[in-house]
């Protein structure tokens, strides 16, 4: 099991925004966190890479909590944020570099790792920019490598789709796909139902801090009495019933 | 919309209020009063030893009072997001910009005044100056800063360049008559300054009420004037949000390349790189390193020279220490699997650099100021580069961590 989530409580101050929340993401799956704007999914991946501590509950990645043993939590974890954030002084190449040395990557190995990612993101050429300056989009491909070098075996992608042109985003899906097999988890949150859809193994459904429903796209069906619809309707639906 | 520009005005004076507050609070002022109080001093005793009249002298001070009307901008206060939310109001901006443009002259008048008294006994060059000539020069001065305050308010519907240009061709107006004024009688420079103002004064009369701002440009001219004034504030005291710009500084790779890539290294790589990348901190670094280079050079004593020279580098570490915190803001900082408690020898040894490369800058000075005794006061400094950060200032930044 690689993320497992149990009676999280949890928000910003006293008041808790996420209300006894449950759920799994299991090693070699894809999870997509899906609800409206407010729902509580940037709140969740918070939580879940140490930013926020839960108010009760636990968070255990790979069978440890945040507060048992902070550096291997860490170092489980590679999260690709939903605004890309940049170290303003550093060149692309230090980014990559940083990322190396505070993981504790071998160079050699991460580098094998990262040109043809580089290059497929036409981001090859750019190494000594700063990349502070790039395009939105062009920034989300630095922390989709950045992440992606690494060893993690749970990744955390907030919104990935937004900014990404076509190709981006398959090649993306790609990236997902390949970790995915060598037995990784990755829990994704997004709007963009449609590519969920086709990508995730399973869908955790939130709504007002609380889990709505939570299950694969056959599970929700049932669930929700709606042979052959799609995640978009489903979650429409429950949009509706709430 | 006037009543949007009162309310802009008030929220600007009182942030304005707190920063200066800090300011004064700071012991850097008194670094700068006393240097303050040296030129004072040795302008003095150049008045005293001027006898007669040098042509030159009077070429000086009309250069001196042209280049005094650079200083004082138009300040708008205007924001980014007045790019989308004012846009409807781009025709209604005339109040607005009344208010703007009465706001901005208090403190540029005042500079004129101050500068023409300053330049009181070398006016005509060290012969005696009648009082009548120190009113029409004030006259003429004030006459030229509207002007030019005109001109700044032309630019909001020009291009930056035209502006500029426009700025330039008043100043050098301005010191021909001037230095015809005080060569002969400054009625003809009155006359001029007057008659420049008022033609502007009247084109800007004609365009306000007809064109629309070019608000993009506004926008980008009144951040340019907040930051360097959130600059200037920043050397007291933090300023939110004031980064600085970022340089690459390709030649200071070869000893950033020196830093061995390890995960116990991360906090060096990233503070390294923020010290020399940052125009904040670099320059900070070299301007303070100067400023006392400068302050050795003109001080006669050999006590005075080593307090200085202290003082700038505990001032230099004082203001360097905020570099700890410098990427609080950056999630990753927060989720990169590395000791915290790297942070603080990372910061020591970055800022030992810094302020190691300060106390070179001094040294010299002290050496050319005292030959064998500046070698002395050189070692000191270096001693002190060593143990200011390492041992003091670094207390205050594991307290803040």
């Amino acid at each position: 099991m690689s993320l497992e989530i149990k009676n999280l409580v949890g928000g910003y101050g006293q008041l808790p925004v996420l209300h006894d929340l449950s759920f799994s993401v299991a090693a070699g799956e894809v999870v997509g966190l899906i609800g409206l704007n407010g729902a509580g999914k940037s709140t969740t991946i918070k939580h879940i890479i140490g930013l926020l501590r839960p108010q009760s509950g636990s968070i255990t990645v790979n069978g440890v909590t945040l507060s048992e043993n902070e550096n291997a939590y860490r170092q489980a974890i590679a999260y690709v944020p939903e605004t890309p954030v940049l170290y303003p002084d550093l060149t692309l190449r230090e980014h990559l570099e940083l990322s190396m040395m505070a993981y504790g990557l071998d160079e050699q190995l991460a580098w094998q790792r990262l040109d043809p990612m580089l290059s497929k993101f036409r981001l090859d050429n750019k190494l000594d920019w700063f990349p502070d300056n790039f395009s939105k989009g062009m920034k989300q491909k630095v922390m989709i490598a950045a992440a992606f070098m690494s060893d993690a075996q749970l990744f955390i992608i907030d919104e990935p789709f937004t900014g990404l042109d076509p190709v981006a985003v398959h090649d993306l899906l790609d990236l997902v796909a390949a970790k995915k097999q060598t037995g990784a988890s990755v829990l994704m949150s997004t709007h963009v139902l449609a590519t969920a859809q086709d990508n995730a193994d399973r869908f955790v459904l939130l709504g007002d801090g609380h889990l709505r429903a939570q299950g694969s796209l056959a599970q929700l069906r049932a669930q929700m009495q709606l042979p052959d619809a799609s995640l978009d309707d489903i979650y429409m639906r429950m949009i509706q019933e709430a | 919309m006037d009543t949007l520009w009162s309310k802009r005005r008030g929220r600007h004076l009182k942030l304005q209020s707190k920063y200066l507050q800090r300011v004064f609070n700071d012991h850097f002022v008194l670094v700068l009063l006393i240097l303050f109080g040296a030129v004072l001093y040795a302008y003095s005793r150049f008045v005293k030893s001027l006898h007669g009249s040098s042509a030159l002298l009077i070429v000086a001070v009309s250069a001196a009072l042209a280049l005094s009307l650079s200083i004082g901008r138009l300040a708008t206060l205007v924001q980014k997001a007045d790019a989308v939310f004012l846009l409807p109001q781009l025709g209604k901006m005339q109040a607005y910009l009344r208010g703007a443009f009465r706001y901005s002259l208090a403190l540029p008048l005042t500079v004129q005044l101050l500068a023409t008294l300053a330049v009181w006994p070398i006016m005509r060059g060290g012969a005696a100056v009648p009082t009548y000539w120190v009113l029409l020069q004030m006259l003429a001065q004030l006459a030229w800063k509207l002007a030019d305050m005109y001109l700044q308010e032309l630019g909001l519907f020009w291009s930056g360049l035209q502006t500029k240009r426009a700025r330039l061709a008043l100043m050098v107006l301005a010191f021909g008559l001037t230095l015809v004024g005080l060569s002969t009688s400054p009625v003809i420079a009155l006359a001029g300054a007057g008659a420049v103002f008022v033609a502007i004064r009247l084109q800007a009369r004609r365009i306000l009420s007809v064109a629309n701002v070019n608000l993009e440009l506004m926008i980008k001219t009144e951040a340019a004037r907040q930051a360097r004034i959130y600059r200037f504030y920043n050397l007291f005291t933090d300023v939110p949000g004031l980064g600085g710009g970022t340089s690459r500084r390709r030649y200071m790779d070869g000893p950033l390349k020196r830093i061995q890539r390890t995960q116990q290294n991360s906090w060096l790589y990233l503070y390294a790189r923020g010290l020399v990348r940052s125009d904040e901190y670099f320059g900070l670094t070299f301007r303070l390193g100067l400023v006392g280079a400068v302050l050795i050079l003109i001080a006669n004593q050999w006590w005075l020279v080593l307090i200085i020279g202290l003082a700038m580098l505990y001032l230099l570490d004082v203001q360097l220490a905020p570099l700890s915190k410098r990427y609080d803001e950056i999630v990753f900082t927060h989720l990169f699997p590395i000791d915290r408690a790297q942070r603080v020898p990372a910061w020591r040894q970055v800022a030992i650099g810094a302020t190691l490369a300060a106390a070179l800058i001094m040294a010299v000075a002290a050496i050319v100021r005292f030959h064998v005794l500046g070698l002395g006061i050189s070692a000191a400094f270096l001693v002190a580069a060593i143990v200011i950060p390492g041992v003091f200032v670094v207390a205050r930044v594991r307290k803040n961590m």
